[in-house]
């Protein structure tokens, strides 16, 4: 029943409609799992982003998974796609490269240290630095105003309160990568579903032609039209 | 002469068997050259036999289906007895479109067998009706009505295509009916193609329009042959090979699924597709029996054969449920089983 396309042995347009129907939910099939193990990785990438990278922009990060994993393994599926199904299929489809899709970059803290000479690699360091010397001076003062503050005229609602202020402001620098990075990684993955969504597979057909999956199924029906014209009355 | 076969020749079973002759539609062809080596025509009895197993499949669903009854007809035909009775229905695996409202060929079915047909399309309404919300209700009351309508004056159509075969002088009758049944079925048209827009080819009000709107272009096309209006048939045969055309066949397996359907794994999405294409199926064979039409309309014009009287000799047919019209030598050079007519 599946045979390919532009094959002179269809007899009947049952035959070429049962072709377009499986040629449709394969590409449809192989596109959603191909999106779905993508999606999978982008989770995982971006659970395990190194620090540096938690300071770029999410369109900076997102394109930059999209040119490394997503573009190339939906270029590669789509060529695969179409080698099955044949050459009359592959002409009309043209060019199946993957649209990357990816917003003029904002720059992300760390990109405007870069523009002006400062590298990501540097800058991490050098945060982490900073906080850890703010850390010991926190502690530092909060234990020495523990111990003198009953010889100032310092009242201890205003002592709790520094120390209220410093350890608030220590457990959000603690927690800050875990915060940021569940940040990032939602971020990104809303990324990769509009993306998916206006590029690989519409969950509006009507709205998104232009996406891959709509140029391959428009080029499989045109070519079962094309066959099933060829077959004449008979 | 008119050469009839009342059973599959064993060569040709066996090519069947062997896929050097497929099925497509009611003719059968030859695989290597794609010539035509017989049609089929369903009889009075096959149909009579279909509206029985009707009966005993709508105790077993307890329910309707609108593109038939693939699980309870399975079940049906897994009979020993009704799989014998079924005879060249079951051979060529067209059982389950006896039961349908396309047929097989031309329509040899009498009143009572087109009102069991009628009377499941109508139930089937009813069902869908009923199970809509109270959002838009008024409206879908109106439609309901609407279609009431039409189905009652589609049957009034198809009754008076039967009565005729008692009338003296039938001819008026059938053209009258058969200008009937073409407004009913450009209603009906009309009406599933609105359904199709608004709610996807899977809606099951859209699977019991296209079954209404088969009726009628099929006693439509039965009207004019039994008219002996054999022009008329061959072009009503090949508008509605055209409309089936533009009504169902750009279905595909994937228009049965929700969007993020396939998005739920791969072996999810391959058992989902499966499903879905054995509701595809369903309207596949619908079309391809409608697509075939012409060609045994074209056939008995080739052959100067009567329409009246190859559709009365199907009527009465109480031998075989459906008859192989041969097309070239080799079909009926078998002695087996042949009659002429």
């Amino acid at each position: 029943m599946q045979k390919a396309a532009g094959a002179s042995d269809f007899t009947t347009p049952r035959e070429i409609r049962d072709w377009r129907s499986f040629e449709i939910a394969r590409v449809r099939r192989m596109l959603a799992e191909k999106v779905r193990v993508l999606r999978l990785e982008l989770e995982s990438e971006a659970a395990r982003l190194p620090r540096h990278d938690l300071l770029r922009s999410d369109a900076l990060l997102f394109g930059r998974f999209v040119r490394a994993r997503v573009k190339p393994e939906l270029d590669a599926a789509a060529a695969e796609i179409l080698e099955a199904a044949g050459k009359d299929l592959r002409d009309k489809v043209g060019s199946v490269a993957a649209a990357e899709g990816v917003a003029p970059v904002k720059a992300g803290f760390a990109d405007r240290l870069a523009s002006i000479g400062v590298a990501p690699e540097v800058t991490v360091p050098a945060l982490g630095f900073g906080f850890g010397l703010y850390l010991v001076f926190a502690a530092i003062t909060t234990a020495s105003s523990w111990l003198v503050f009953r010889r100032t005229n310092v009242s201890m609602v205003e002592l709790l309160a520094g120390v209220a202020i410093v350890a608030g402001s220590t457990f959000l620098f603690l927690t800050s990568l875990s915060r940021v990075r569940t940040r990032k990684r939602k971020a990104l993955l809303r990324r990769f579903d509009a993306y998916v969504d206006s590029e690989v597979t519409p969950r509006n057909p009507a709205a998104g032609n232009a996406a891959l999956e709509p140029r391959l199924v428009a080029a499989i029906r045109r070519q079962a039209e094309e066959l099933e014209a060829g077959l004449g009355d008979a | 002469m008119h050469e009839v076969l009342y059973k599959v020749p064993e060569y040709l079973l066996s090519a069947y068997d062997s896929g050097e002759v497929i099925r497509y539609g009611a003719i059968l062809k030859n695989v290597a050259d794609g010539r035509i080596i017989a049609h089929m025509q369903e009889t009075g009895l096959g149909q009579s036999l279909a509206s029985t197993a009707v009966g005993q499949i709508q105790g077993l669903t307890g329910g309707l289906s609108p593109l038939g009854f693939a699980t309870g007809a399975v079940q049906v035909w897994q009979n020993e007895q009704i799989k014998q009775a079924l005879g060249v229905l079951q051979q060529l695996q067209v059982a389950n479109l006896a039961l349908s409202a396309v047929g097989i060929g031309i329509s040899a079915a009498g009143f009572a067998v087109t009102a069991v047909k009628l009377d499941r399309i109508k139930s089937g309404i009813e069902k869908v009706a009923g199970a809509v919300g109270r959002v838009g209700r008024s409206v879908d009351e109106l439609r309901e009505d609407q279609l009431d309508r039409e189905l009652a004056h589609l049957r009034a159509a198809c009754r008076q295509v039967d009565e005729a075969w008692l009338l003296r002088d039938p001819e008026r009758q059938w053209q009258d009916a058969a200008r009937s049944l073409h407004e009913h079925q450009e209603a009906f048209q009309a009406a599933a193609v609105r359904q199709r827009d608004r709610s996807g080819p899977s809606d099951d009000l859209f699977a019991l329009l296209v079954e209404a709107w088969l009726l009628a272009a099929g006693t439509r096309i039965a009207a004019r042959l039994s008219g002996d209006e054999m022009g008329a048939a061959l072009a009503a045969s090949r508008e509605a090979a055209g409309s089936v055309r533009a009504l169902t066949s750009m279905i595909d397996d994937t228009d049965f699924l929700p969007a993020d359907a396939l998005r739920a794994g791969d072996a999810e999405a391959r058992r989902r597709l499966a499903v879905a294409g054995e509701r595809v199926q369903a309207f596949r064979d619908r079309e391809d029996m409608v697509e075939t039409r012409p060609h045994l309309i074209r056939h008995l014009i080739d052959r100067g054969i009567s329409g009246r009287a190859h559709l009365e000799a199907a009527r009465r047919e109480t031998r075989t449920t459906a008859l192989l019209l041969p097309v070239d030598a080799d079909a009926s050079a078998t002695p087996l089983a042949r009659a002429d007519n």
